[in-house]
Protein backbone atom coordinates (compact mmCIF):
# COMPACT_ATOMS: atom_id res chain seq x y z
CA UNK A 1 0.00 0.00 0.00
CA UNK A 2 3.06 2.55 1.21
CA UNK A 3 4.52 1.56 -2.11
CA UNK A 4 1.30 2.02 -3.98
CA UNK A 5 1.08 5.95 -2.49
CA UNK A 6 4.58 6.79 -3.23
CA UNK A 7 4.70 5.90 -6.52
CA UNK A 8 1.05 7.95 -7.10
CA UNK A 9 2.63 10.64 -5.50
CA UNK A 10 5.34 10.60 -7.61
CA UNK A 11 3.03 10.50 -10.54
CA UNK A 12 1.46 13.49 -9.69
CA UNK A 13 4.66 14.98 -8.62
CA UNK A 14 5.99 14.86 -12.34
CA UNK A 15 2.63 14.99 -14.03
CA UNK A 16 0.01 16.34 -12.09
CA UNK A 17 0.53 19.84 -14.03
CA UNK A 18 -0.41 18.26 -17.30
CA UNK A 19 -3.54 16.36 -15.59
CA UNK A 20 -4.20 19.55 -14.08
CA UNK A 21 -4.35 21.76 -17.07
CA UNK A 22 -6.28 18.28 -18.91
CA UNK A 23 -9.24 18.23 -16.46
CA UNK A 24 -9.02 22.08 -15.19
CA UNK A 25 -7.72 24.11 -17.91
CA UNK A 26 -9.57 21.73 -20.67
CA UNK A 27 -13.28 22.19 -18.86
CA UNK A 28 -12.29 25.85 -18.68
CA UNK A 29 -11.23 26.41 -22.49
CA UNK A 30 -14.73 24.07 -23.47
CA UNK A 31 -16.86 26.08 -21.42
CA UNK A 32 -15.52 29.00 -23.62
CA UNK A 33 -15.70 27.66 -26.68
CA UNK A 34 -19.06 26.39 -26.63
CA UNK A 35 -20.33 29.66 -24.87
CA UNK A 36 -18.47 31.92 -27.44
CA UNK A 37 -19.37 29.52 -30.40
CA UNK A 38 -23.17 29.59 -29.58
CA UNK A 39 -24.40 26.48 -30.62
CA UNK A 40 -24.98 22.65 -28.96
CA UNK A 41 -21.93 21.11 -27.80
CA UNK A 42 -21.05 18.70 -29.94
CA UNK A 43 -17.83 15.97 -29.71
CA UNK A 44 -15.16 18.05 -31.55
CA UNK A 45 -15.82 20.82 -29.25
CA UNK A 46 -16.10 18.48 -26.10
CA UNK A 47 -13.02 17.29 -27.13
CA UNK A 48 -10.88 20.25 -28.51
CA UNK A 49 -11.21 21.79 -25.60
CA UNK A 50 -9.60 18.99 -23.05
CA UNK A 51 -7.41 18.97 -26.29
CA UNK A 52 -6.51 22.37 -25.46
CA UNK A 53 -5.89 21.89 -22.22
CA UNK A 54 -3.52 18.92 -22.66
CA UNK A 55 -1.94 21.01 -24.63
CA UNK A 56 -1.44 24.40 -22.21
CA UNK A 57 -0.31 21.49 -20.11
CA UNK A 58 2.37 19.89 -21.76
CA UNK A 59 2.96 23.17 -22.46
CA UNK A 60 3.36 24.38 -18.88
CA UNK A 61 5.07 21.26 -17.51
CA UNK A 62 7.92 22.16 -19.61
CA UNK A 63 7.87 25.59 -18.68
CA UNK A 64 7.63 25.02 -15.36
CA UNK A 65 4.70 27.23 -14.64
CA UNK A 66 3.57 26.77 -11.43
CA UNK A 67 0.74 29.20 -11.39
CA UNK A 68 -1.30 27.66 -13.85
CA UNK A 69 -2.54 25.29 -10.97
CA UNK B 1 8.82 49.04 38.59
CA UNK B 2 5.62 50.05 36.61
CA UNK B 3 5.10 50.36 32.83
CA UNK B 4 4.84 53.96 32.64
CA UNK B 5 8.05 54.22 34.45
CA UNK B 6 9.64 51.62 31.99
CA UNK B 7 8.31 53.46 28.69
CA UNK B 8 9.94 56.23 29.83
CA UNK B 9 13.29 58.12 28.04
CA UNK B 10 15.44 56.95 30.64
CA UNK B 11 14.78 53.56 30.37
CA UNK B 12 15.10 52.06 27.15
CA UNK B 13 16.74 48.75 27.31
CA UNK B 14 15.91 45.49 25.66
CA UNK B 15 14.56 44.24 28.71
CA UNK B 16 12.22 47.37 29.59
CA UNK B 17 10.98 47.28 25.57
CA UNK B 18 9.99 43.35 26.43
CA UNK B 19 8.55 44.30 29.30
CA UNK B 20 5.92 46.71 27.80
CA UNK B 21 5.77 44.38 24.62
CA UNK B 22 4.48 41.76 27.13
CA UNK B 23 1.42 43.70 28.31
CA UNK B 24 0.04 42.91 24.57
CA UNK B 25 0.70 39.45 24.12
CA UNK B 26 -1.75 36.52 24.96
CA UNK B 27 -4.98 37.10 24.62
CA UNK B 28 -6.90 35.08 21.90
CA UNK B 29 -8.05 36.79 18.78
CA UNK B 30 -11.60 36.27 18.50
CA UNK B 31 -11.33 39.35 15.35
CA UNK B 32 -9.22 36.56 13.57
CA UNK B 33 -11.70 33.84 14.21
CA UNK B 34 -15.06 35.82 12.98
CA UNK B 35 -13.14 36.98 9.91
CA UNK B 36 -11.74 33.79 9.25
CA UNK B 37 -14.62 31.76 9.48
CA UNK B 38 -16.75 34.73 8.17
CA UNK B 39 -15.52 34.84 4.75
CA UNK B 40 -15.29 31.30 4.19
CA UNK B 41 -19.25 31.35 4.51
CA UNK B 42 -19.22 34.75 2.61
CA UNK B 43 -17.70 32.98 -0.08
CA UNK B 44 -19.84 29.98 0.16
CA UNK B 45 -22.18 31.85 -0.67
CA UNK B 46 -21.14 33.91 -3.33
CA UNK B 47 -20.95 30.58 -5.03
CA UNK B 48 -24.45 29.44 -3.43
CA UNK B 49 -26.05 33.27 -4.84
CA UNK B 50 -24.54 32.49 -8.53
CA UNK B 51 -25.16 29.14 -9.41
CA UNK B 52 -28.33 29.79 -8.22
CA UNK B 53 -28.72 32.66 -10.71
CA UNK B 54 -29.38 34.82 -7.78
CA UNK B 55 -25.96 37.41 -8.88
CA UNK B 56 -24.38 37.53 -12.24
CA UNK B 57 -20.99 35.90 -12.58
CA UNK B 58 -18.97 39.03 -12.68
CA UNK B 59 -20.56 40.78 -9.39
CA UNK B 60 -19.51 37.16 -7.98
CA UNK B 61 -16.13 38.06 -9.13
CA UNK B 62 -15.37 41.16 -7.20
CA UNK B 63 -17.25 40.02 -4.71
CA UNK B 64 -15.10 36.97 -4.59
CA UNK B 65 -11.82 38.38 -4.61
CA UNK B 66 -12.53 40.95 -2.26
CA UNK B 67 -13.48 38.22 0.51
CA UNK B 68 -10.28 36.17 -0.65
CA UNK B 69 -8.25 38.88 0.45
CA UNK B 70 -9.21 38.33 4.36
CA UNK B 71 -8.39 34.58 4.05
CA UNK B 72 -4.69 35.10 4.83
CA UNK B 73 -4.28 36.94 7.85
CA UNK B 74 -6.32 34.51 9.80
CA UNK B 75 -4.21 31.22 8.72
CA UNK B 76 -1.22 34.40 9.57
CA UNK B 77 -2.56 34.92 12.95
CA UNK B 78 -2.62 30.81 13.74
CA UNK B 79 0.50 30.25 12.30
CA UNK B 80 1.94 32.32 15.40
CA UNK B 81 -0.47 30.71 17.92
CA UNK B 82 -2.85 34.40 18.68
CA UNK B 83 -6.11 32.33 17.83
CA UNK B 84 -5.41 30.80 21.04
CA UNK B 85 -3.74 33.11 23.31
CA UNK B 86 -2.06 32.18 26.05
CA UNK B 87 -4.48 29.00 26.36
CA UNK B 88 -2.32 25.99 25.49
CA UNK B 89 -5.75 22.97 25.38
CA UNK B 90 -7.03 26.00 22.30
CA UNK B 91 -4.13 25.26 20.07
CA UNK B 92 -6.24 23.47 18.20
CA UNK B 93 -8.09 26.23 17.04
CA UNK B 94 -4.84 27.87 15.06
CA UNK B 95 -4.67 25.19 12.94
CA UNK B 96 -8.45 24.30 12.24
CA UNK B 97 -9.35 27.94 11.60
CA UNK B 98 -5.88 28.67 9.97
CA UNK B 99 -6.89 26.08 7.44
CA UNK B 100 -10.83 26.86 6.92
CA UNK B 101 -9.90 30.57 6.40
CA UNK B 102 -7.48 29.31 3.16
CA UNK B 103 -9.76 27.31 1.69
CA UNK B 104 -10.41 30.09 -1.26
CA UNK B 105 -6.73 30.39 -1.56
CA UNK B 106 -6.22 26.67 -1.98
CA UNK B 107 -3.08 26.90 0.35
CA UNK B 108 -2.19 24.69 3.36
CA UNK B 109 -2.24 25.98 6.96
CA UNK B 110 0.88 23.96 7.84
CA UNK B 111 3.12 24.52 4.31
CA UNK B 112 2.38 28.46 5.02
CA UNK B 113 3.35 28.10 8.25
CA UNK B 114 6.23 26.45 8.03
CA UNK B 115 7.10 28.80 5.21
CA UNK B 116 6.65 31.42 7.61
CA UNK B 117 8.57 31.25 10.06
CA UNK B 118 11.62 30.66 8.01
CA UNK B 119 10.77 33.65 6.93
CA UNK B 120 10.45 35.61 10.62
CA UNK B 121 13.90 34.06 11.69
CA UNK B 122 15.75 35.00 8.29
CA UNK B 123 13.89 37.87 7.30
CA UNK B 124 15.72 39.46 4.07
CA UNK B 125 18.64 36.77 4.05
CA UNK B 126 18.79 36.18 0.21
CA UNK B 127 20.13 32.49 1.17
CA UNK B 128 17.10 31.36 3.89
CA UNK B 129 14.69 34.06 3.60
CA UNK B 130 11.67 32.01 1.37
CA UNK B 131 9.84 35.64 0.82
CA UNK B 132 13.46 37.21 -0.22
CA UNK B 133 12.55 36.51 -3.72
CA UNK B 134 9.63 38.48 -4.30
CA UNK B 135 10.25 41.17 -1.37
CA UNK B 136 13.95 42.27 -2.78
CA UNK B 137 12.76 43.25 -6.37
CA UNK B 138 12.86 46.77 -8.22
CA UNK B 139 9.19 47.01 -8.59
CA UNK B 140 5.94 46.12 -7.03
CA UNK B 141 4.76 44.22 -10.36
CA UNK B 142 7.51 41.76 -10.04
CA UNK B 143 6.77 41.38 -6.36
CA UNK B 144 2.74 40.73 -8.02
CA UNK B 145 4.57 37.43 -10.34
CA UNK B 146 7.48 36.29 -8.55
CA UNK B 147 5.31 35.89 -5.15
CA UNK B 148 3.53 32.88 -7.36
CA UNK B 149 6.79 31.42 -6.97
CA UNK B 150 5.57 30.53 -3.86
CA UNK B 151 2.37 28.09 -4.79
CA UNK B 152 2.96 24.92 -6.99
CA UNK B 153 6.24 24.10 -8.61
CA UNK B 154 7.26 27.84 -9.65
CA UNK B 155 10.64 29.53 -8.11
CA UNK B 156 13.19 26.77 -8.50
CA UNK B 157 15.63 29.15 -6.09
CA UNK B 158 12.90 28.69 -3.39
CA UNK B 159 12.64 24.73 -4.31
CA UNK B 160 15.98 24.22 -3.29
CA UNK B 161 15.70 26.38 -0.20
CA UNK B 162 13.07 24.13 1.08
CA UNK B 163 14.47 21.19 0.03
CA UNK B 164 17.11 22.29 2.60
CA UNK B 165 15.02 23.22 5.01
CA UNK B 166 13.88 19.62 4.42
CA UNK B 167 17.18 18.07 5.41
CA UNK B 168 18.35 20.39 8.96
CA UNK B 169 14.61 20.69 10.10
CA UNK B 170 12.46 18.03 11.56
CA UNK B 171 9.51 20.59 12.77
CA UNK B 172 10.12 22.18 9.21
CA UNK B 173 10.11 18.86 7.34
CA UNK B 174 7.15 17.62 9.61
CA UNK B 175 4.64 20.48 8.67
CA UNK B 176 5.40 20.48 5.22
CA UNK B 177 4.50 16.81 5.23
CA UNK B 178 1.06 17.43 7.06
CA UNK B 179 0.34 20.25 4.64
CA UNK B 180 0.89 18.08 1.78
CA UNK B 181 -2.29 16.18 2.43
CA UNK B 182 -4.19 19.53 2.14
CA UNK B 183 -2.32 20.19 -1.07
CA UNK B 184 -3.55 17.32 -2.47
CA UNK B 185 -7.18 17.99 -1.43
CA UNK B 186 -7.23 21.45 -2.79
CA UNK B 187 -5.87 20.37 -6.25
CA UNK B 188 -8.23 17.83 -6.88
CA UNK B 189 -11.11 19.55 -5.76
CA UNK B 190 -10.37 22.11 -8.01
CA UNK B 191 -10.61 19.56 -10.94
CA UNK B 192 -13.67 18.35 -10.01
CA UNK B 193 -15.21 21.77 -9.37
CA UNK B 194 -13.64 22.56 -12.70
CA UNK B 195 -15.35 19.63 -14.42
CA UNK B 196 -18.86 20.36 -13.33
CA UNK B 197 -18.79 24.43 -12.98
CA UNK B 198 -16.14 25.71 -15.16
CA UNK B 199 -16.34 29.52 -15.78
CA UNK B 200 -17.64 29.80 -11.78
CA UNK B 201 -14.18 27.86 -11.10
CA UNK B 202 -12.71 30.23 -12.48
CA UNK B 203 -13.73 33.42 -11.58
CA UNK B 204 -14.99 32.47 -7.94
CA UNK B 205 -11.85 30.35 -7.41
CA UNK B 206 -8.99 30.55 -9.73
CA UNK B 207 -8.75 34.36 -11.02
CA UNK B 208 -9.46 35.64 -7.10
CA UNK B 209 -6.84 33.89 -5.42
CA UNK B 210 -4.22 34.48 -7.91
CA UNK B 211 -4.56 38.31 -7.54
CA UNK B 212 -4.96 38.07 -3.62
CA UNK B 213 -1.67 36.02 -4.35
CA UNK B 214 -0.39 39.21 -5.96
CA UNK B 215 -1.99 41.47 -3.44
CA UNK B 216 -0.31 39.96 -0.65
CA UNK B 217 2.80 39.72 -2.50
CA UNK B 218 3.07 43.19 -2.59
CA UNK B 219 1.04 44.47 -0.01
CA UNK B 220 2.14 42.27 2.76
CA UNK B 221 6.01 41.34 1.71
CA UNK B 222 7.30 43.82 -0.53
CA UNK B 223 6.24 47.09 0.70
CA UNK B 224 7.40 46.17 4.30
CA UNK B 225 10.64 45.19 3.73
CA UNK B 226 11.98 45.93 0.20
CA UNK B 227 15.80 47.30 -0.22
CA UNK B 228 16.13 46.63 3.42
CA UNK B 229 19.12 44.59 5.35
CA UNK B 230 18.81 41.56 7.57
CA UNK B 231 18.74 42.44 11.14
CA UNK B 232 16.31 42.79 13.97
CA UNK B 233 14.91 46.18 14.13
CA UNK B 234 15.70 47.28 10.51
CA UNK B 235 14.12 44.48 8.45
CA UNK B 236 10.83 46.51 8.43
CA UNK B 237 9.84 49.47 7.65
CA UNK B 238 6.61 51.77 8.15
CA UNK B 239 5.06 53.04 4.84
CA UNK B 240 2.57 54.47 3.28
CA UNK B 241 0.44 54.90 0.46
CA UNK B 242 -1.74 57.10 0.34
CA UNK B 243 -4.80 54.47 1.42
CA UNK B 244 -6.22 54.22 4.57
CA UNK B 245 -4.30 51.45 6.73
CA UNK B 246 -7.58 49.56 6.96
CA UNK B 247 -8.01 49.14 3.29
CA UNK B 248 -3.97 47.64 3.35
CA UNK B 249 -5.38 45.31 5.56
CA UNK B 250 -2.84 47.15 8.11
CA UNK B 251 0.44 46.31 6.42
CA UNK B 252 2.04 49.73 6.78
CA UNK B 253 2.50 48.84 10.32
CA UNK B 254 4.00 45.62 9.68
CA UNK B 255 6.78 46.38 11.39
CA UNK B 256 5.13 45.61 14.53
CA UNK B 257 4.66 42.19 13.67
CA UNK B 258 8.49 41.71 12.84
CA UNK B 259 9.16 43.20 16.19
CA UNK B 260 7.17 41.00 18.67
CA UNK B 261 5.00 38.51 16.07
CA UNK B 262 3.16 37.54 19.31
CA UNK B 263 1.00 40.27 19.99
CA UNK B 264 -2.55 40.06 17.63
CA UNK B 265 -2.77 41.91 14.63
CA UNK B 266 -5.47 44.40 16.12
CA UNK B 267 -3.74 45.09 19.22
CA UNK B 268 -0.26 46.14 17.15
CA UNK B 269 -1.38 50.09 16.90
CA UNK B 270 -1.90 50.26 20.56
CA UNK B 271 1.70 48.50 21.16
CA UNK B 272 3.03 51.03 18.72
CA UNK B 273 1.97 53.46 20.35
CA UNK B 274 3.38 52.23 23.70
CA UNK B 275 6.59 51.21 22.17
CA UNK B 276 7.35 54.56 19.95
CA UNK B 277 10.15 55.56 22.02
CA UNK B 278 11.79 52.12 21.75
CA UNK B 279 11.03 51.83 17.84
CA UNK B 280 12.84 55.44 17.67
CA UNK B 281 15.68 54.76 19.82
CA UNK B 282 16.57 51.42 18.00
CA UNK B 283 16.42 53.25 14.68
CA UNK B 284 13.40 51.05 13.09
CA UNK B 285 12.86 52.78 9.64
CA UNK B 286 9.99 55.41 9.84
CA UNK B 287 9.61 55.30 13.06
CA UNK B 288 10.41 58.55 13.57
CA UNK B 289 7.55 60.07 11.57
CA UNK B 290 5.20 58.00 12.86
CA UNK B 291 2.10 59.85 14.90
CA UNK B 292 1.67 59.55 18.58
CA UNK B 293 -1.65 58.14 18.13
CA UNK B 294 -2.25 55.34 15.37
CA UNK B 295 -6.07 55.61 14.31
CA UNK B 296 -8.15 53.59 11.99
CA UNK B 297 -7.77 55.91 9.26
CA UNK B 298 -4.43 56.95 6.62
CA UNK B 299 -1.45 56.54 8.56
CA UNK B 300 0.05 59.75 8.17
CA UNK B 301 3.09 61.26 8.59
CA UNK B 302 3.94 64.99 10.05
Amino acid sequence: MAKLIESFTNHLTDWGLVWFCFIFWGSIFNAILVNTLNFESSNIIYFSGYALGLIFGIFAKYKNWGWVN
Amino acid sequence: MSESSLNSEKDLSIDAERLVARTFIGRIEWEMIVIGLGQFVVWLGIWYAVLMGLLPLWAGFLLSTLSISFSYLPSHAGQHGHLSGKYKNLKWLNALVGQISLIPLAQSHHVLKAIHMKHHAHTNDPEKDPDYFHTHVDHWWQAAINTHGQTGTGDSRLQKMIESYMEEDENFKSDIEKGTVFTFVFFFLQMVTAFYFPLETLLLWWLPRKLVTSYLGVIFSHQPHKALPKKRYKDTRFWVNGIPRFFNHSMQIHVMHHMYPKICHFDEPKAIEALKPFMIARGIPGAEDLPDKISYKLLSYK
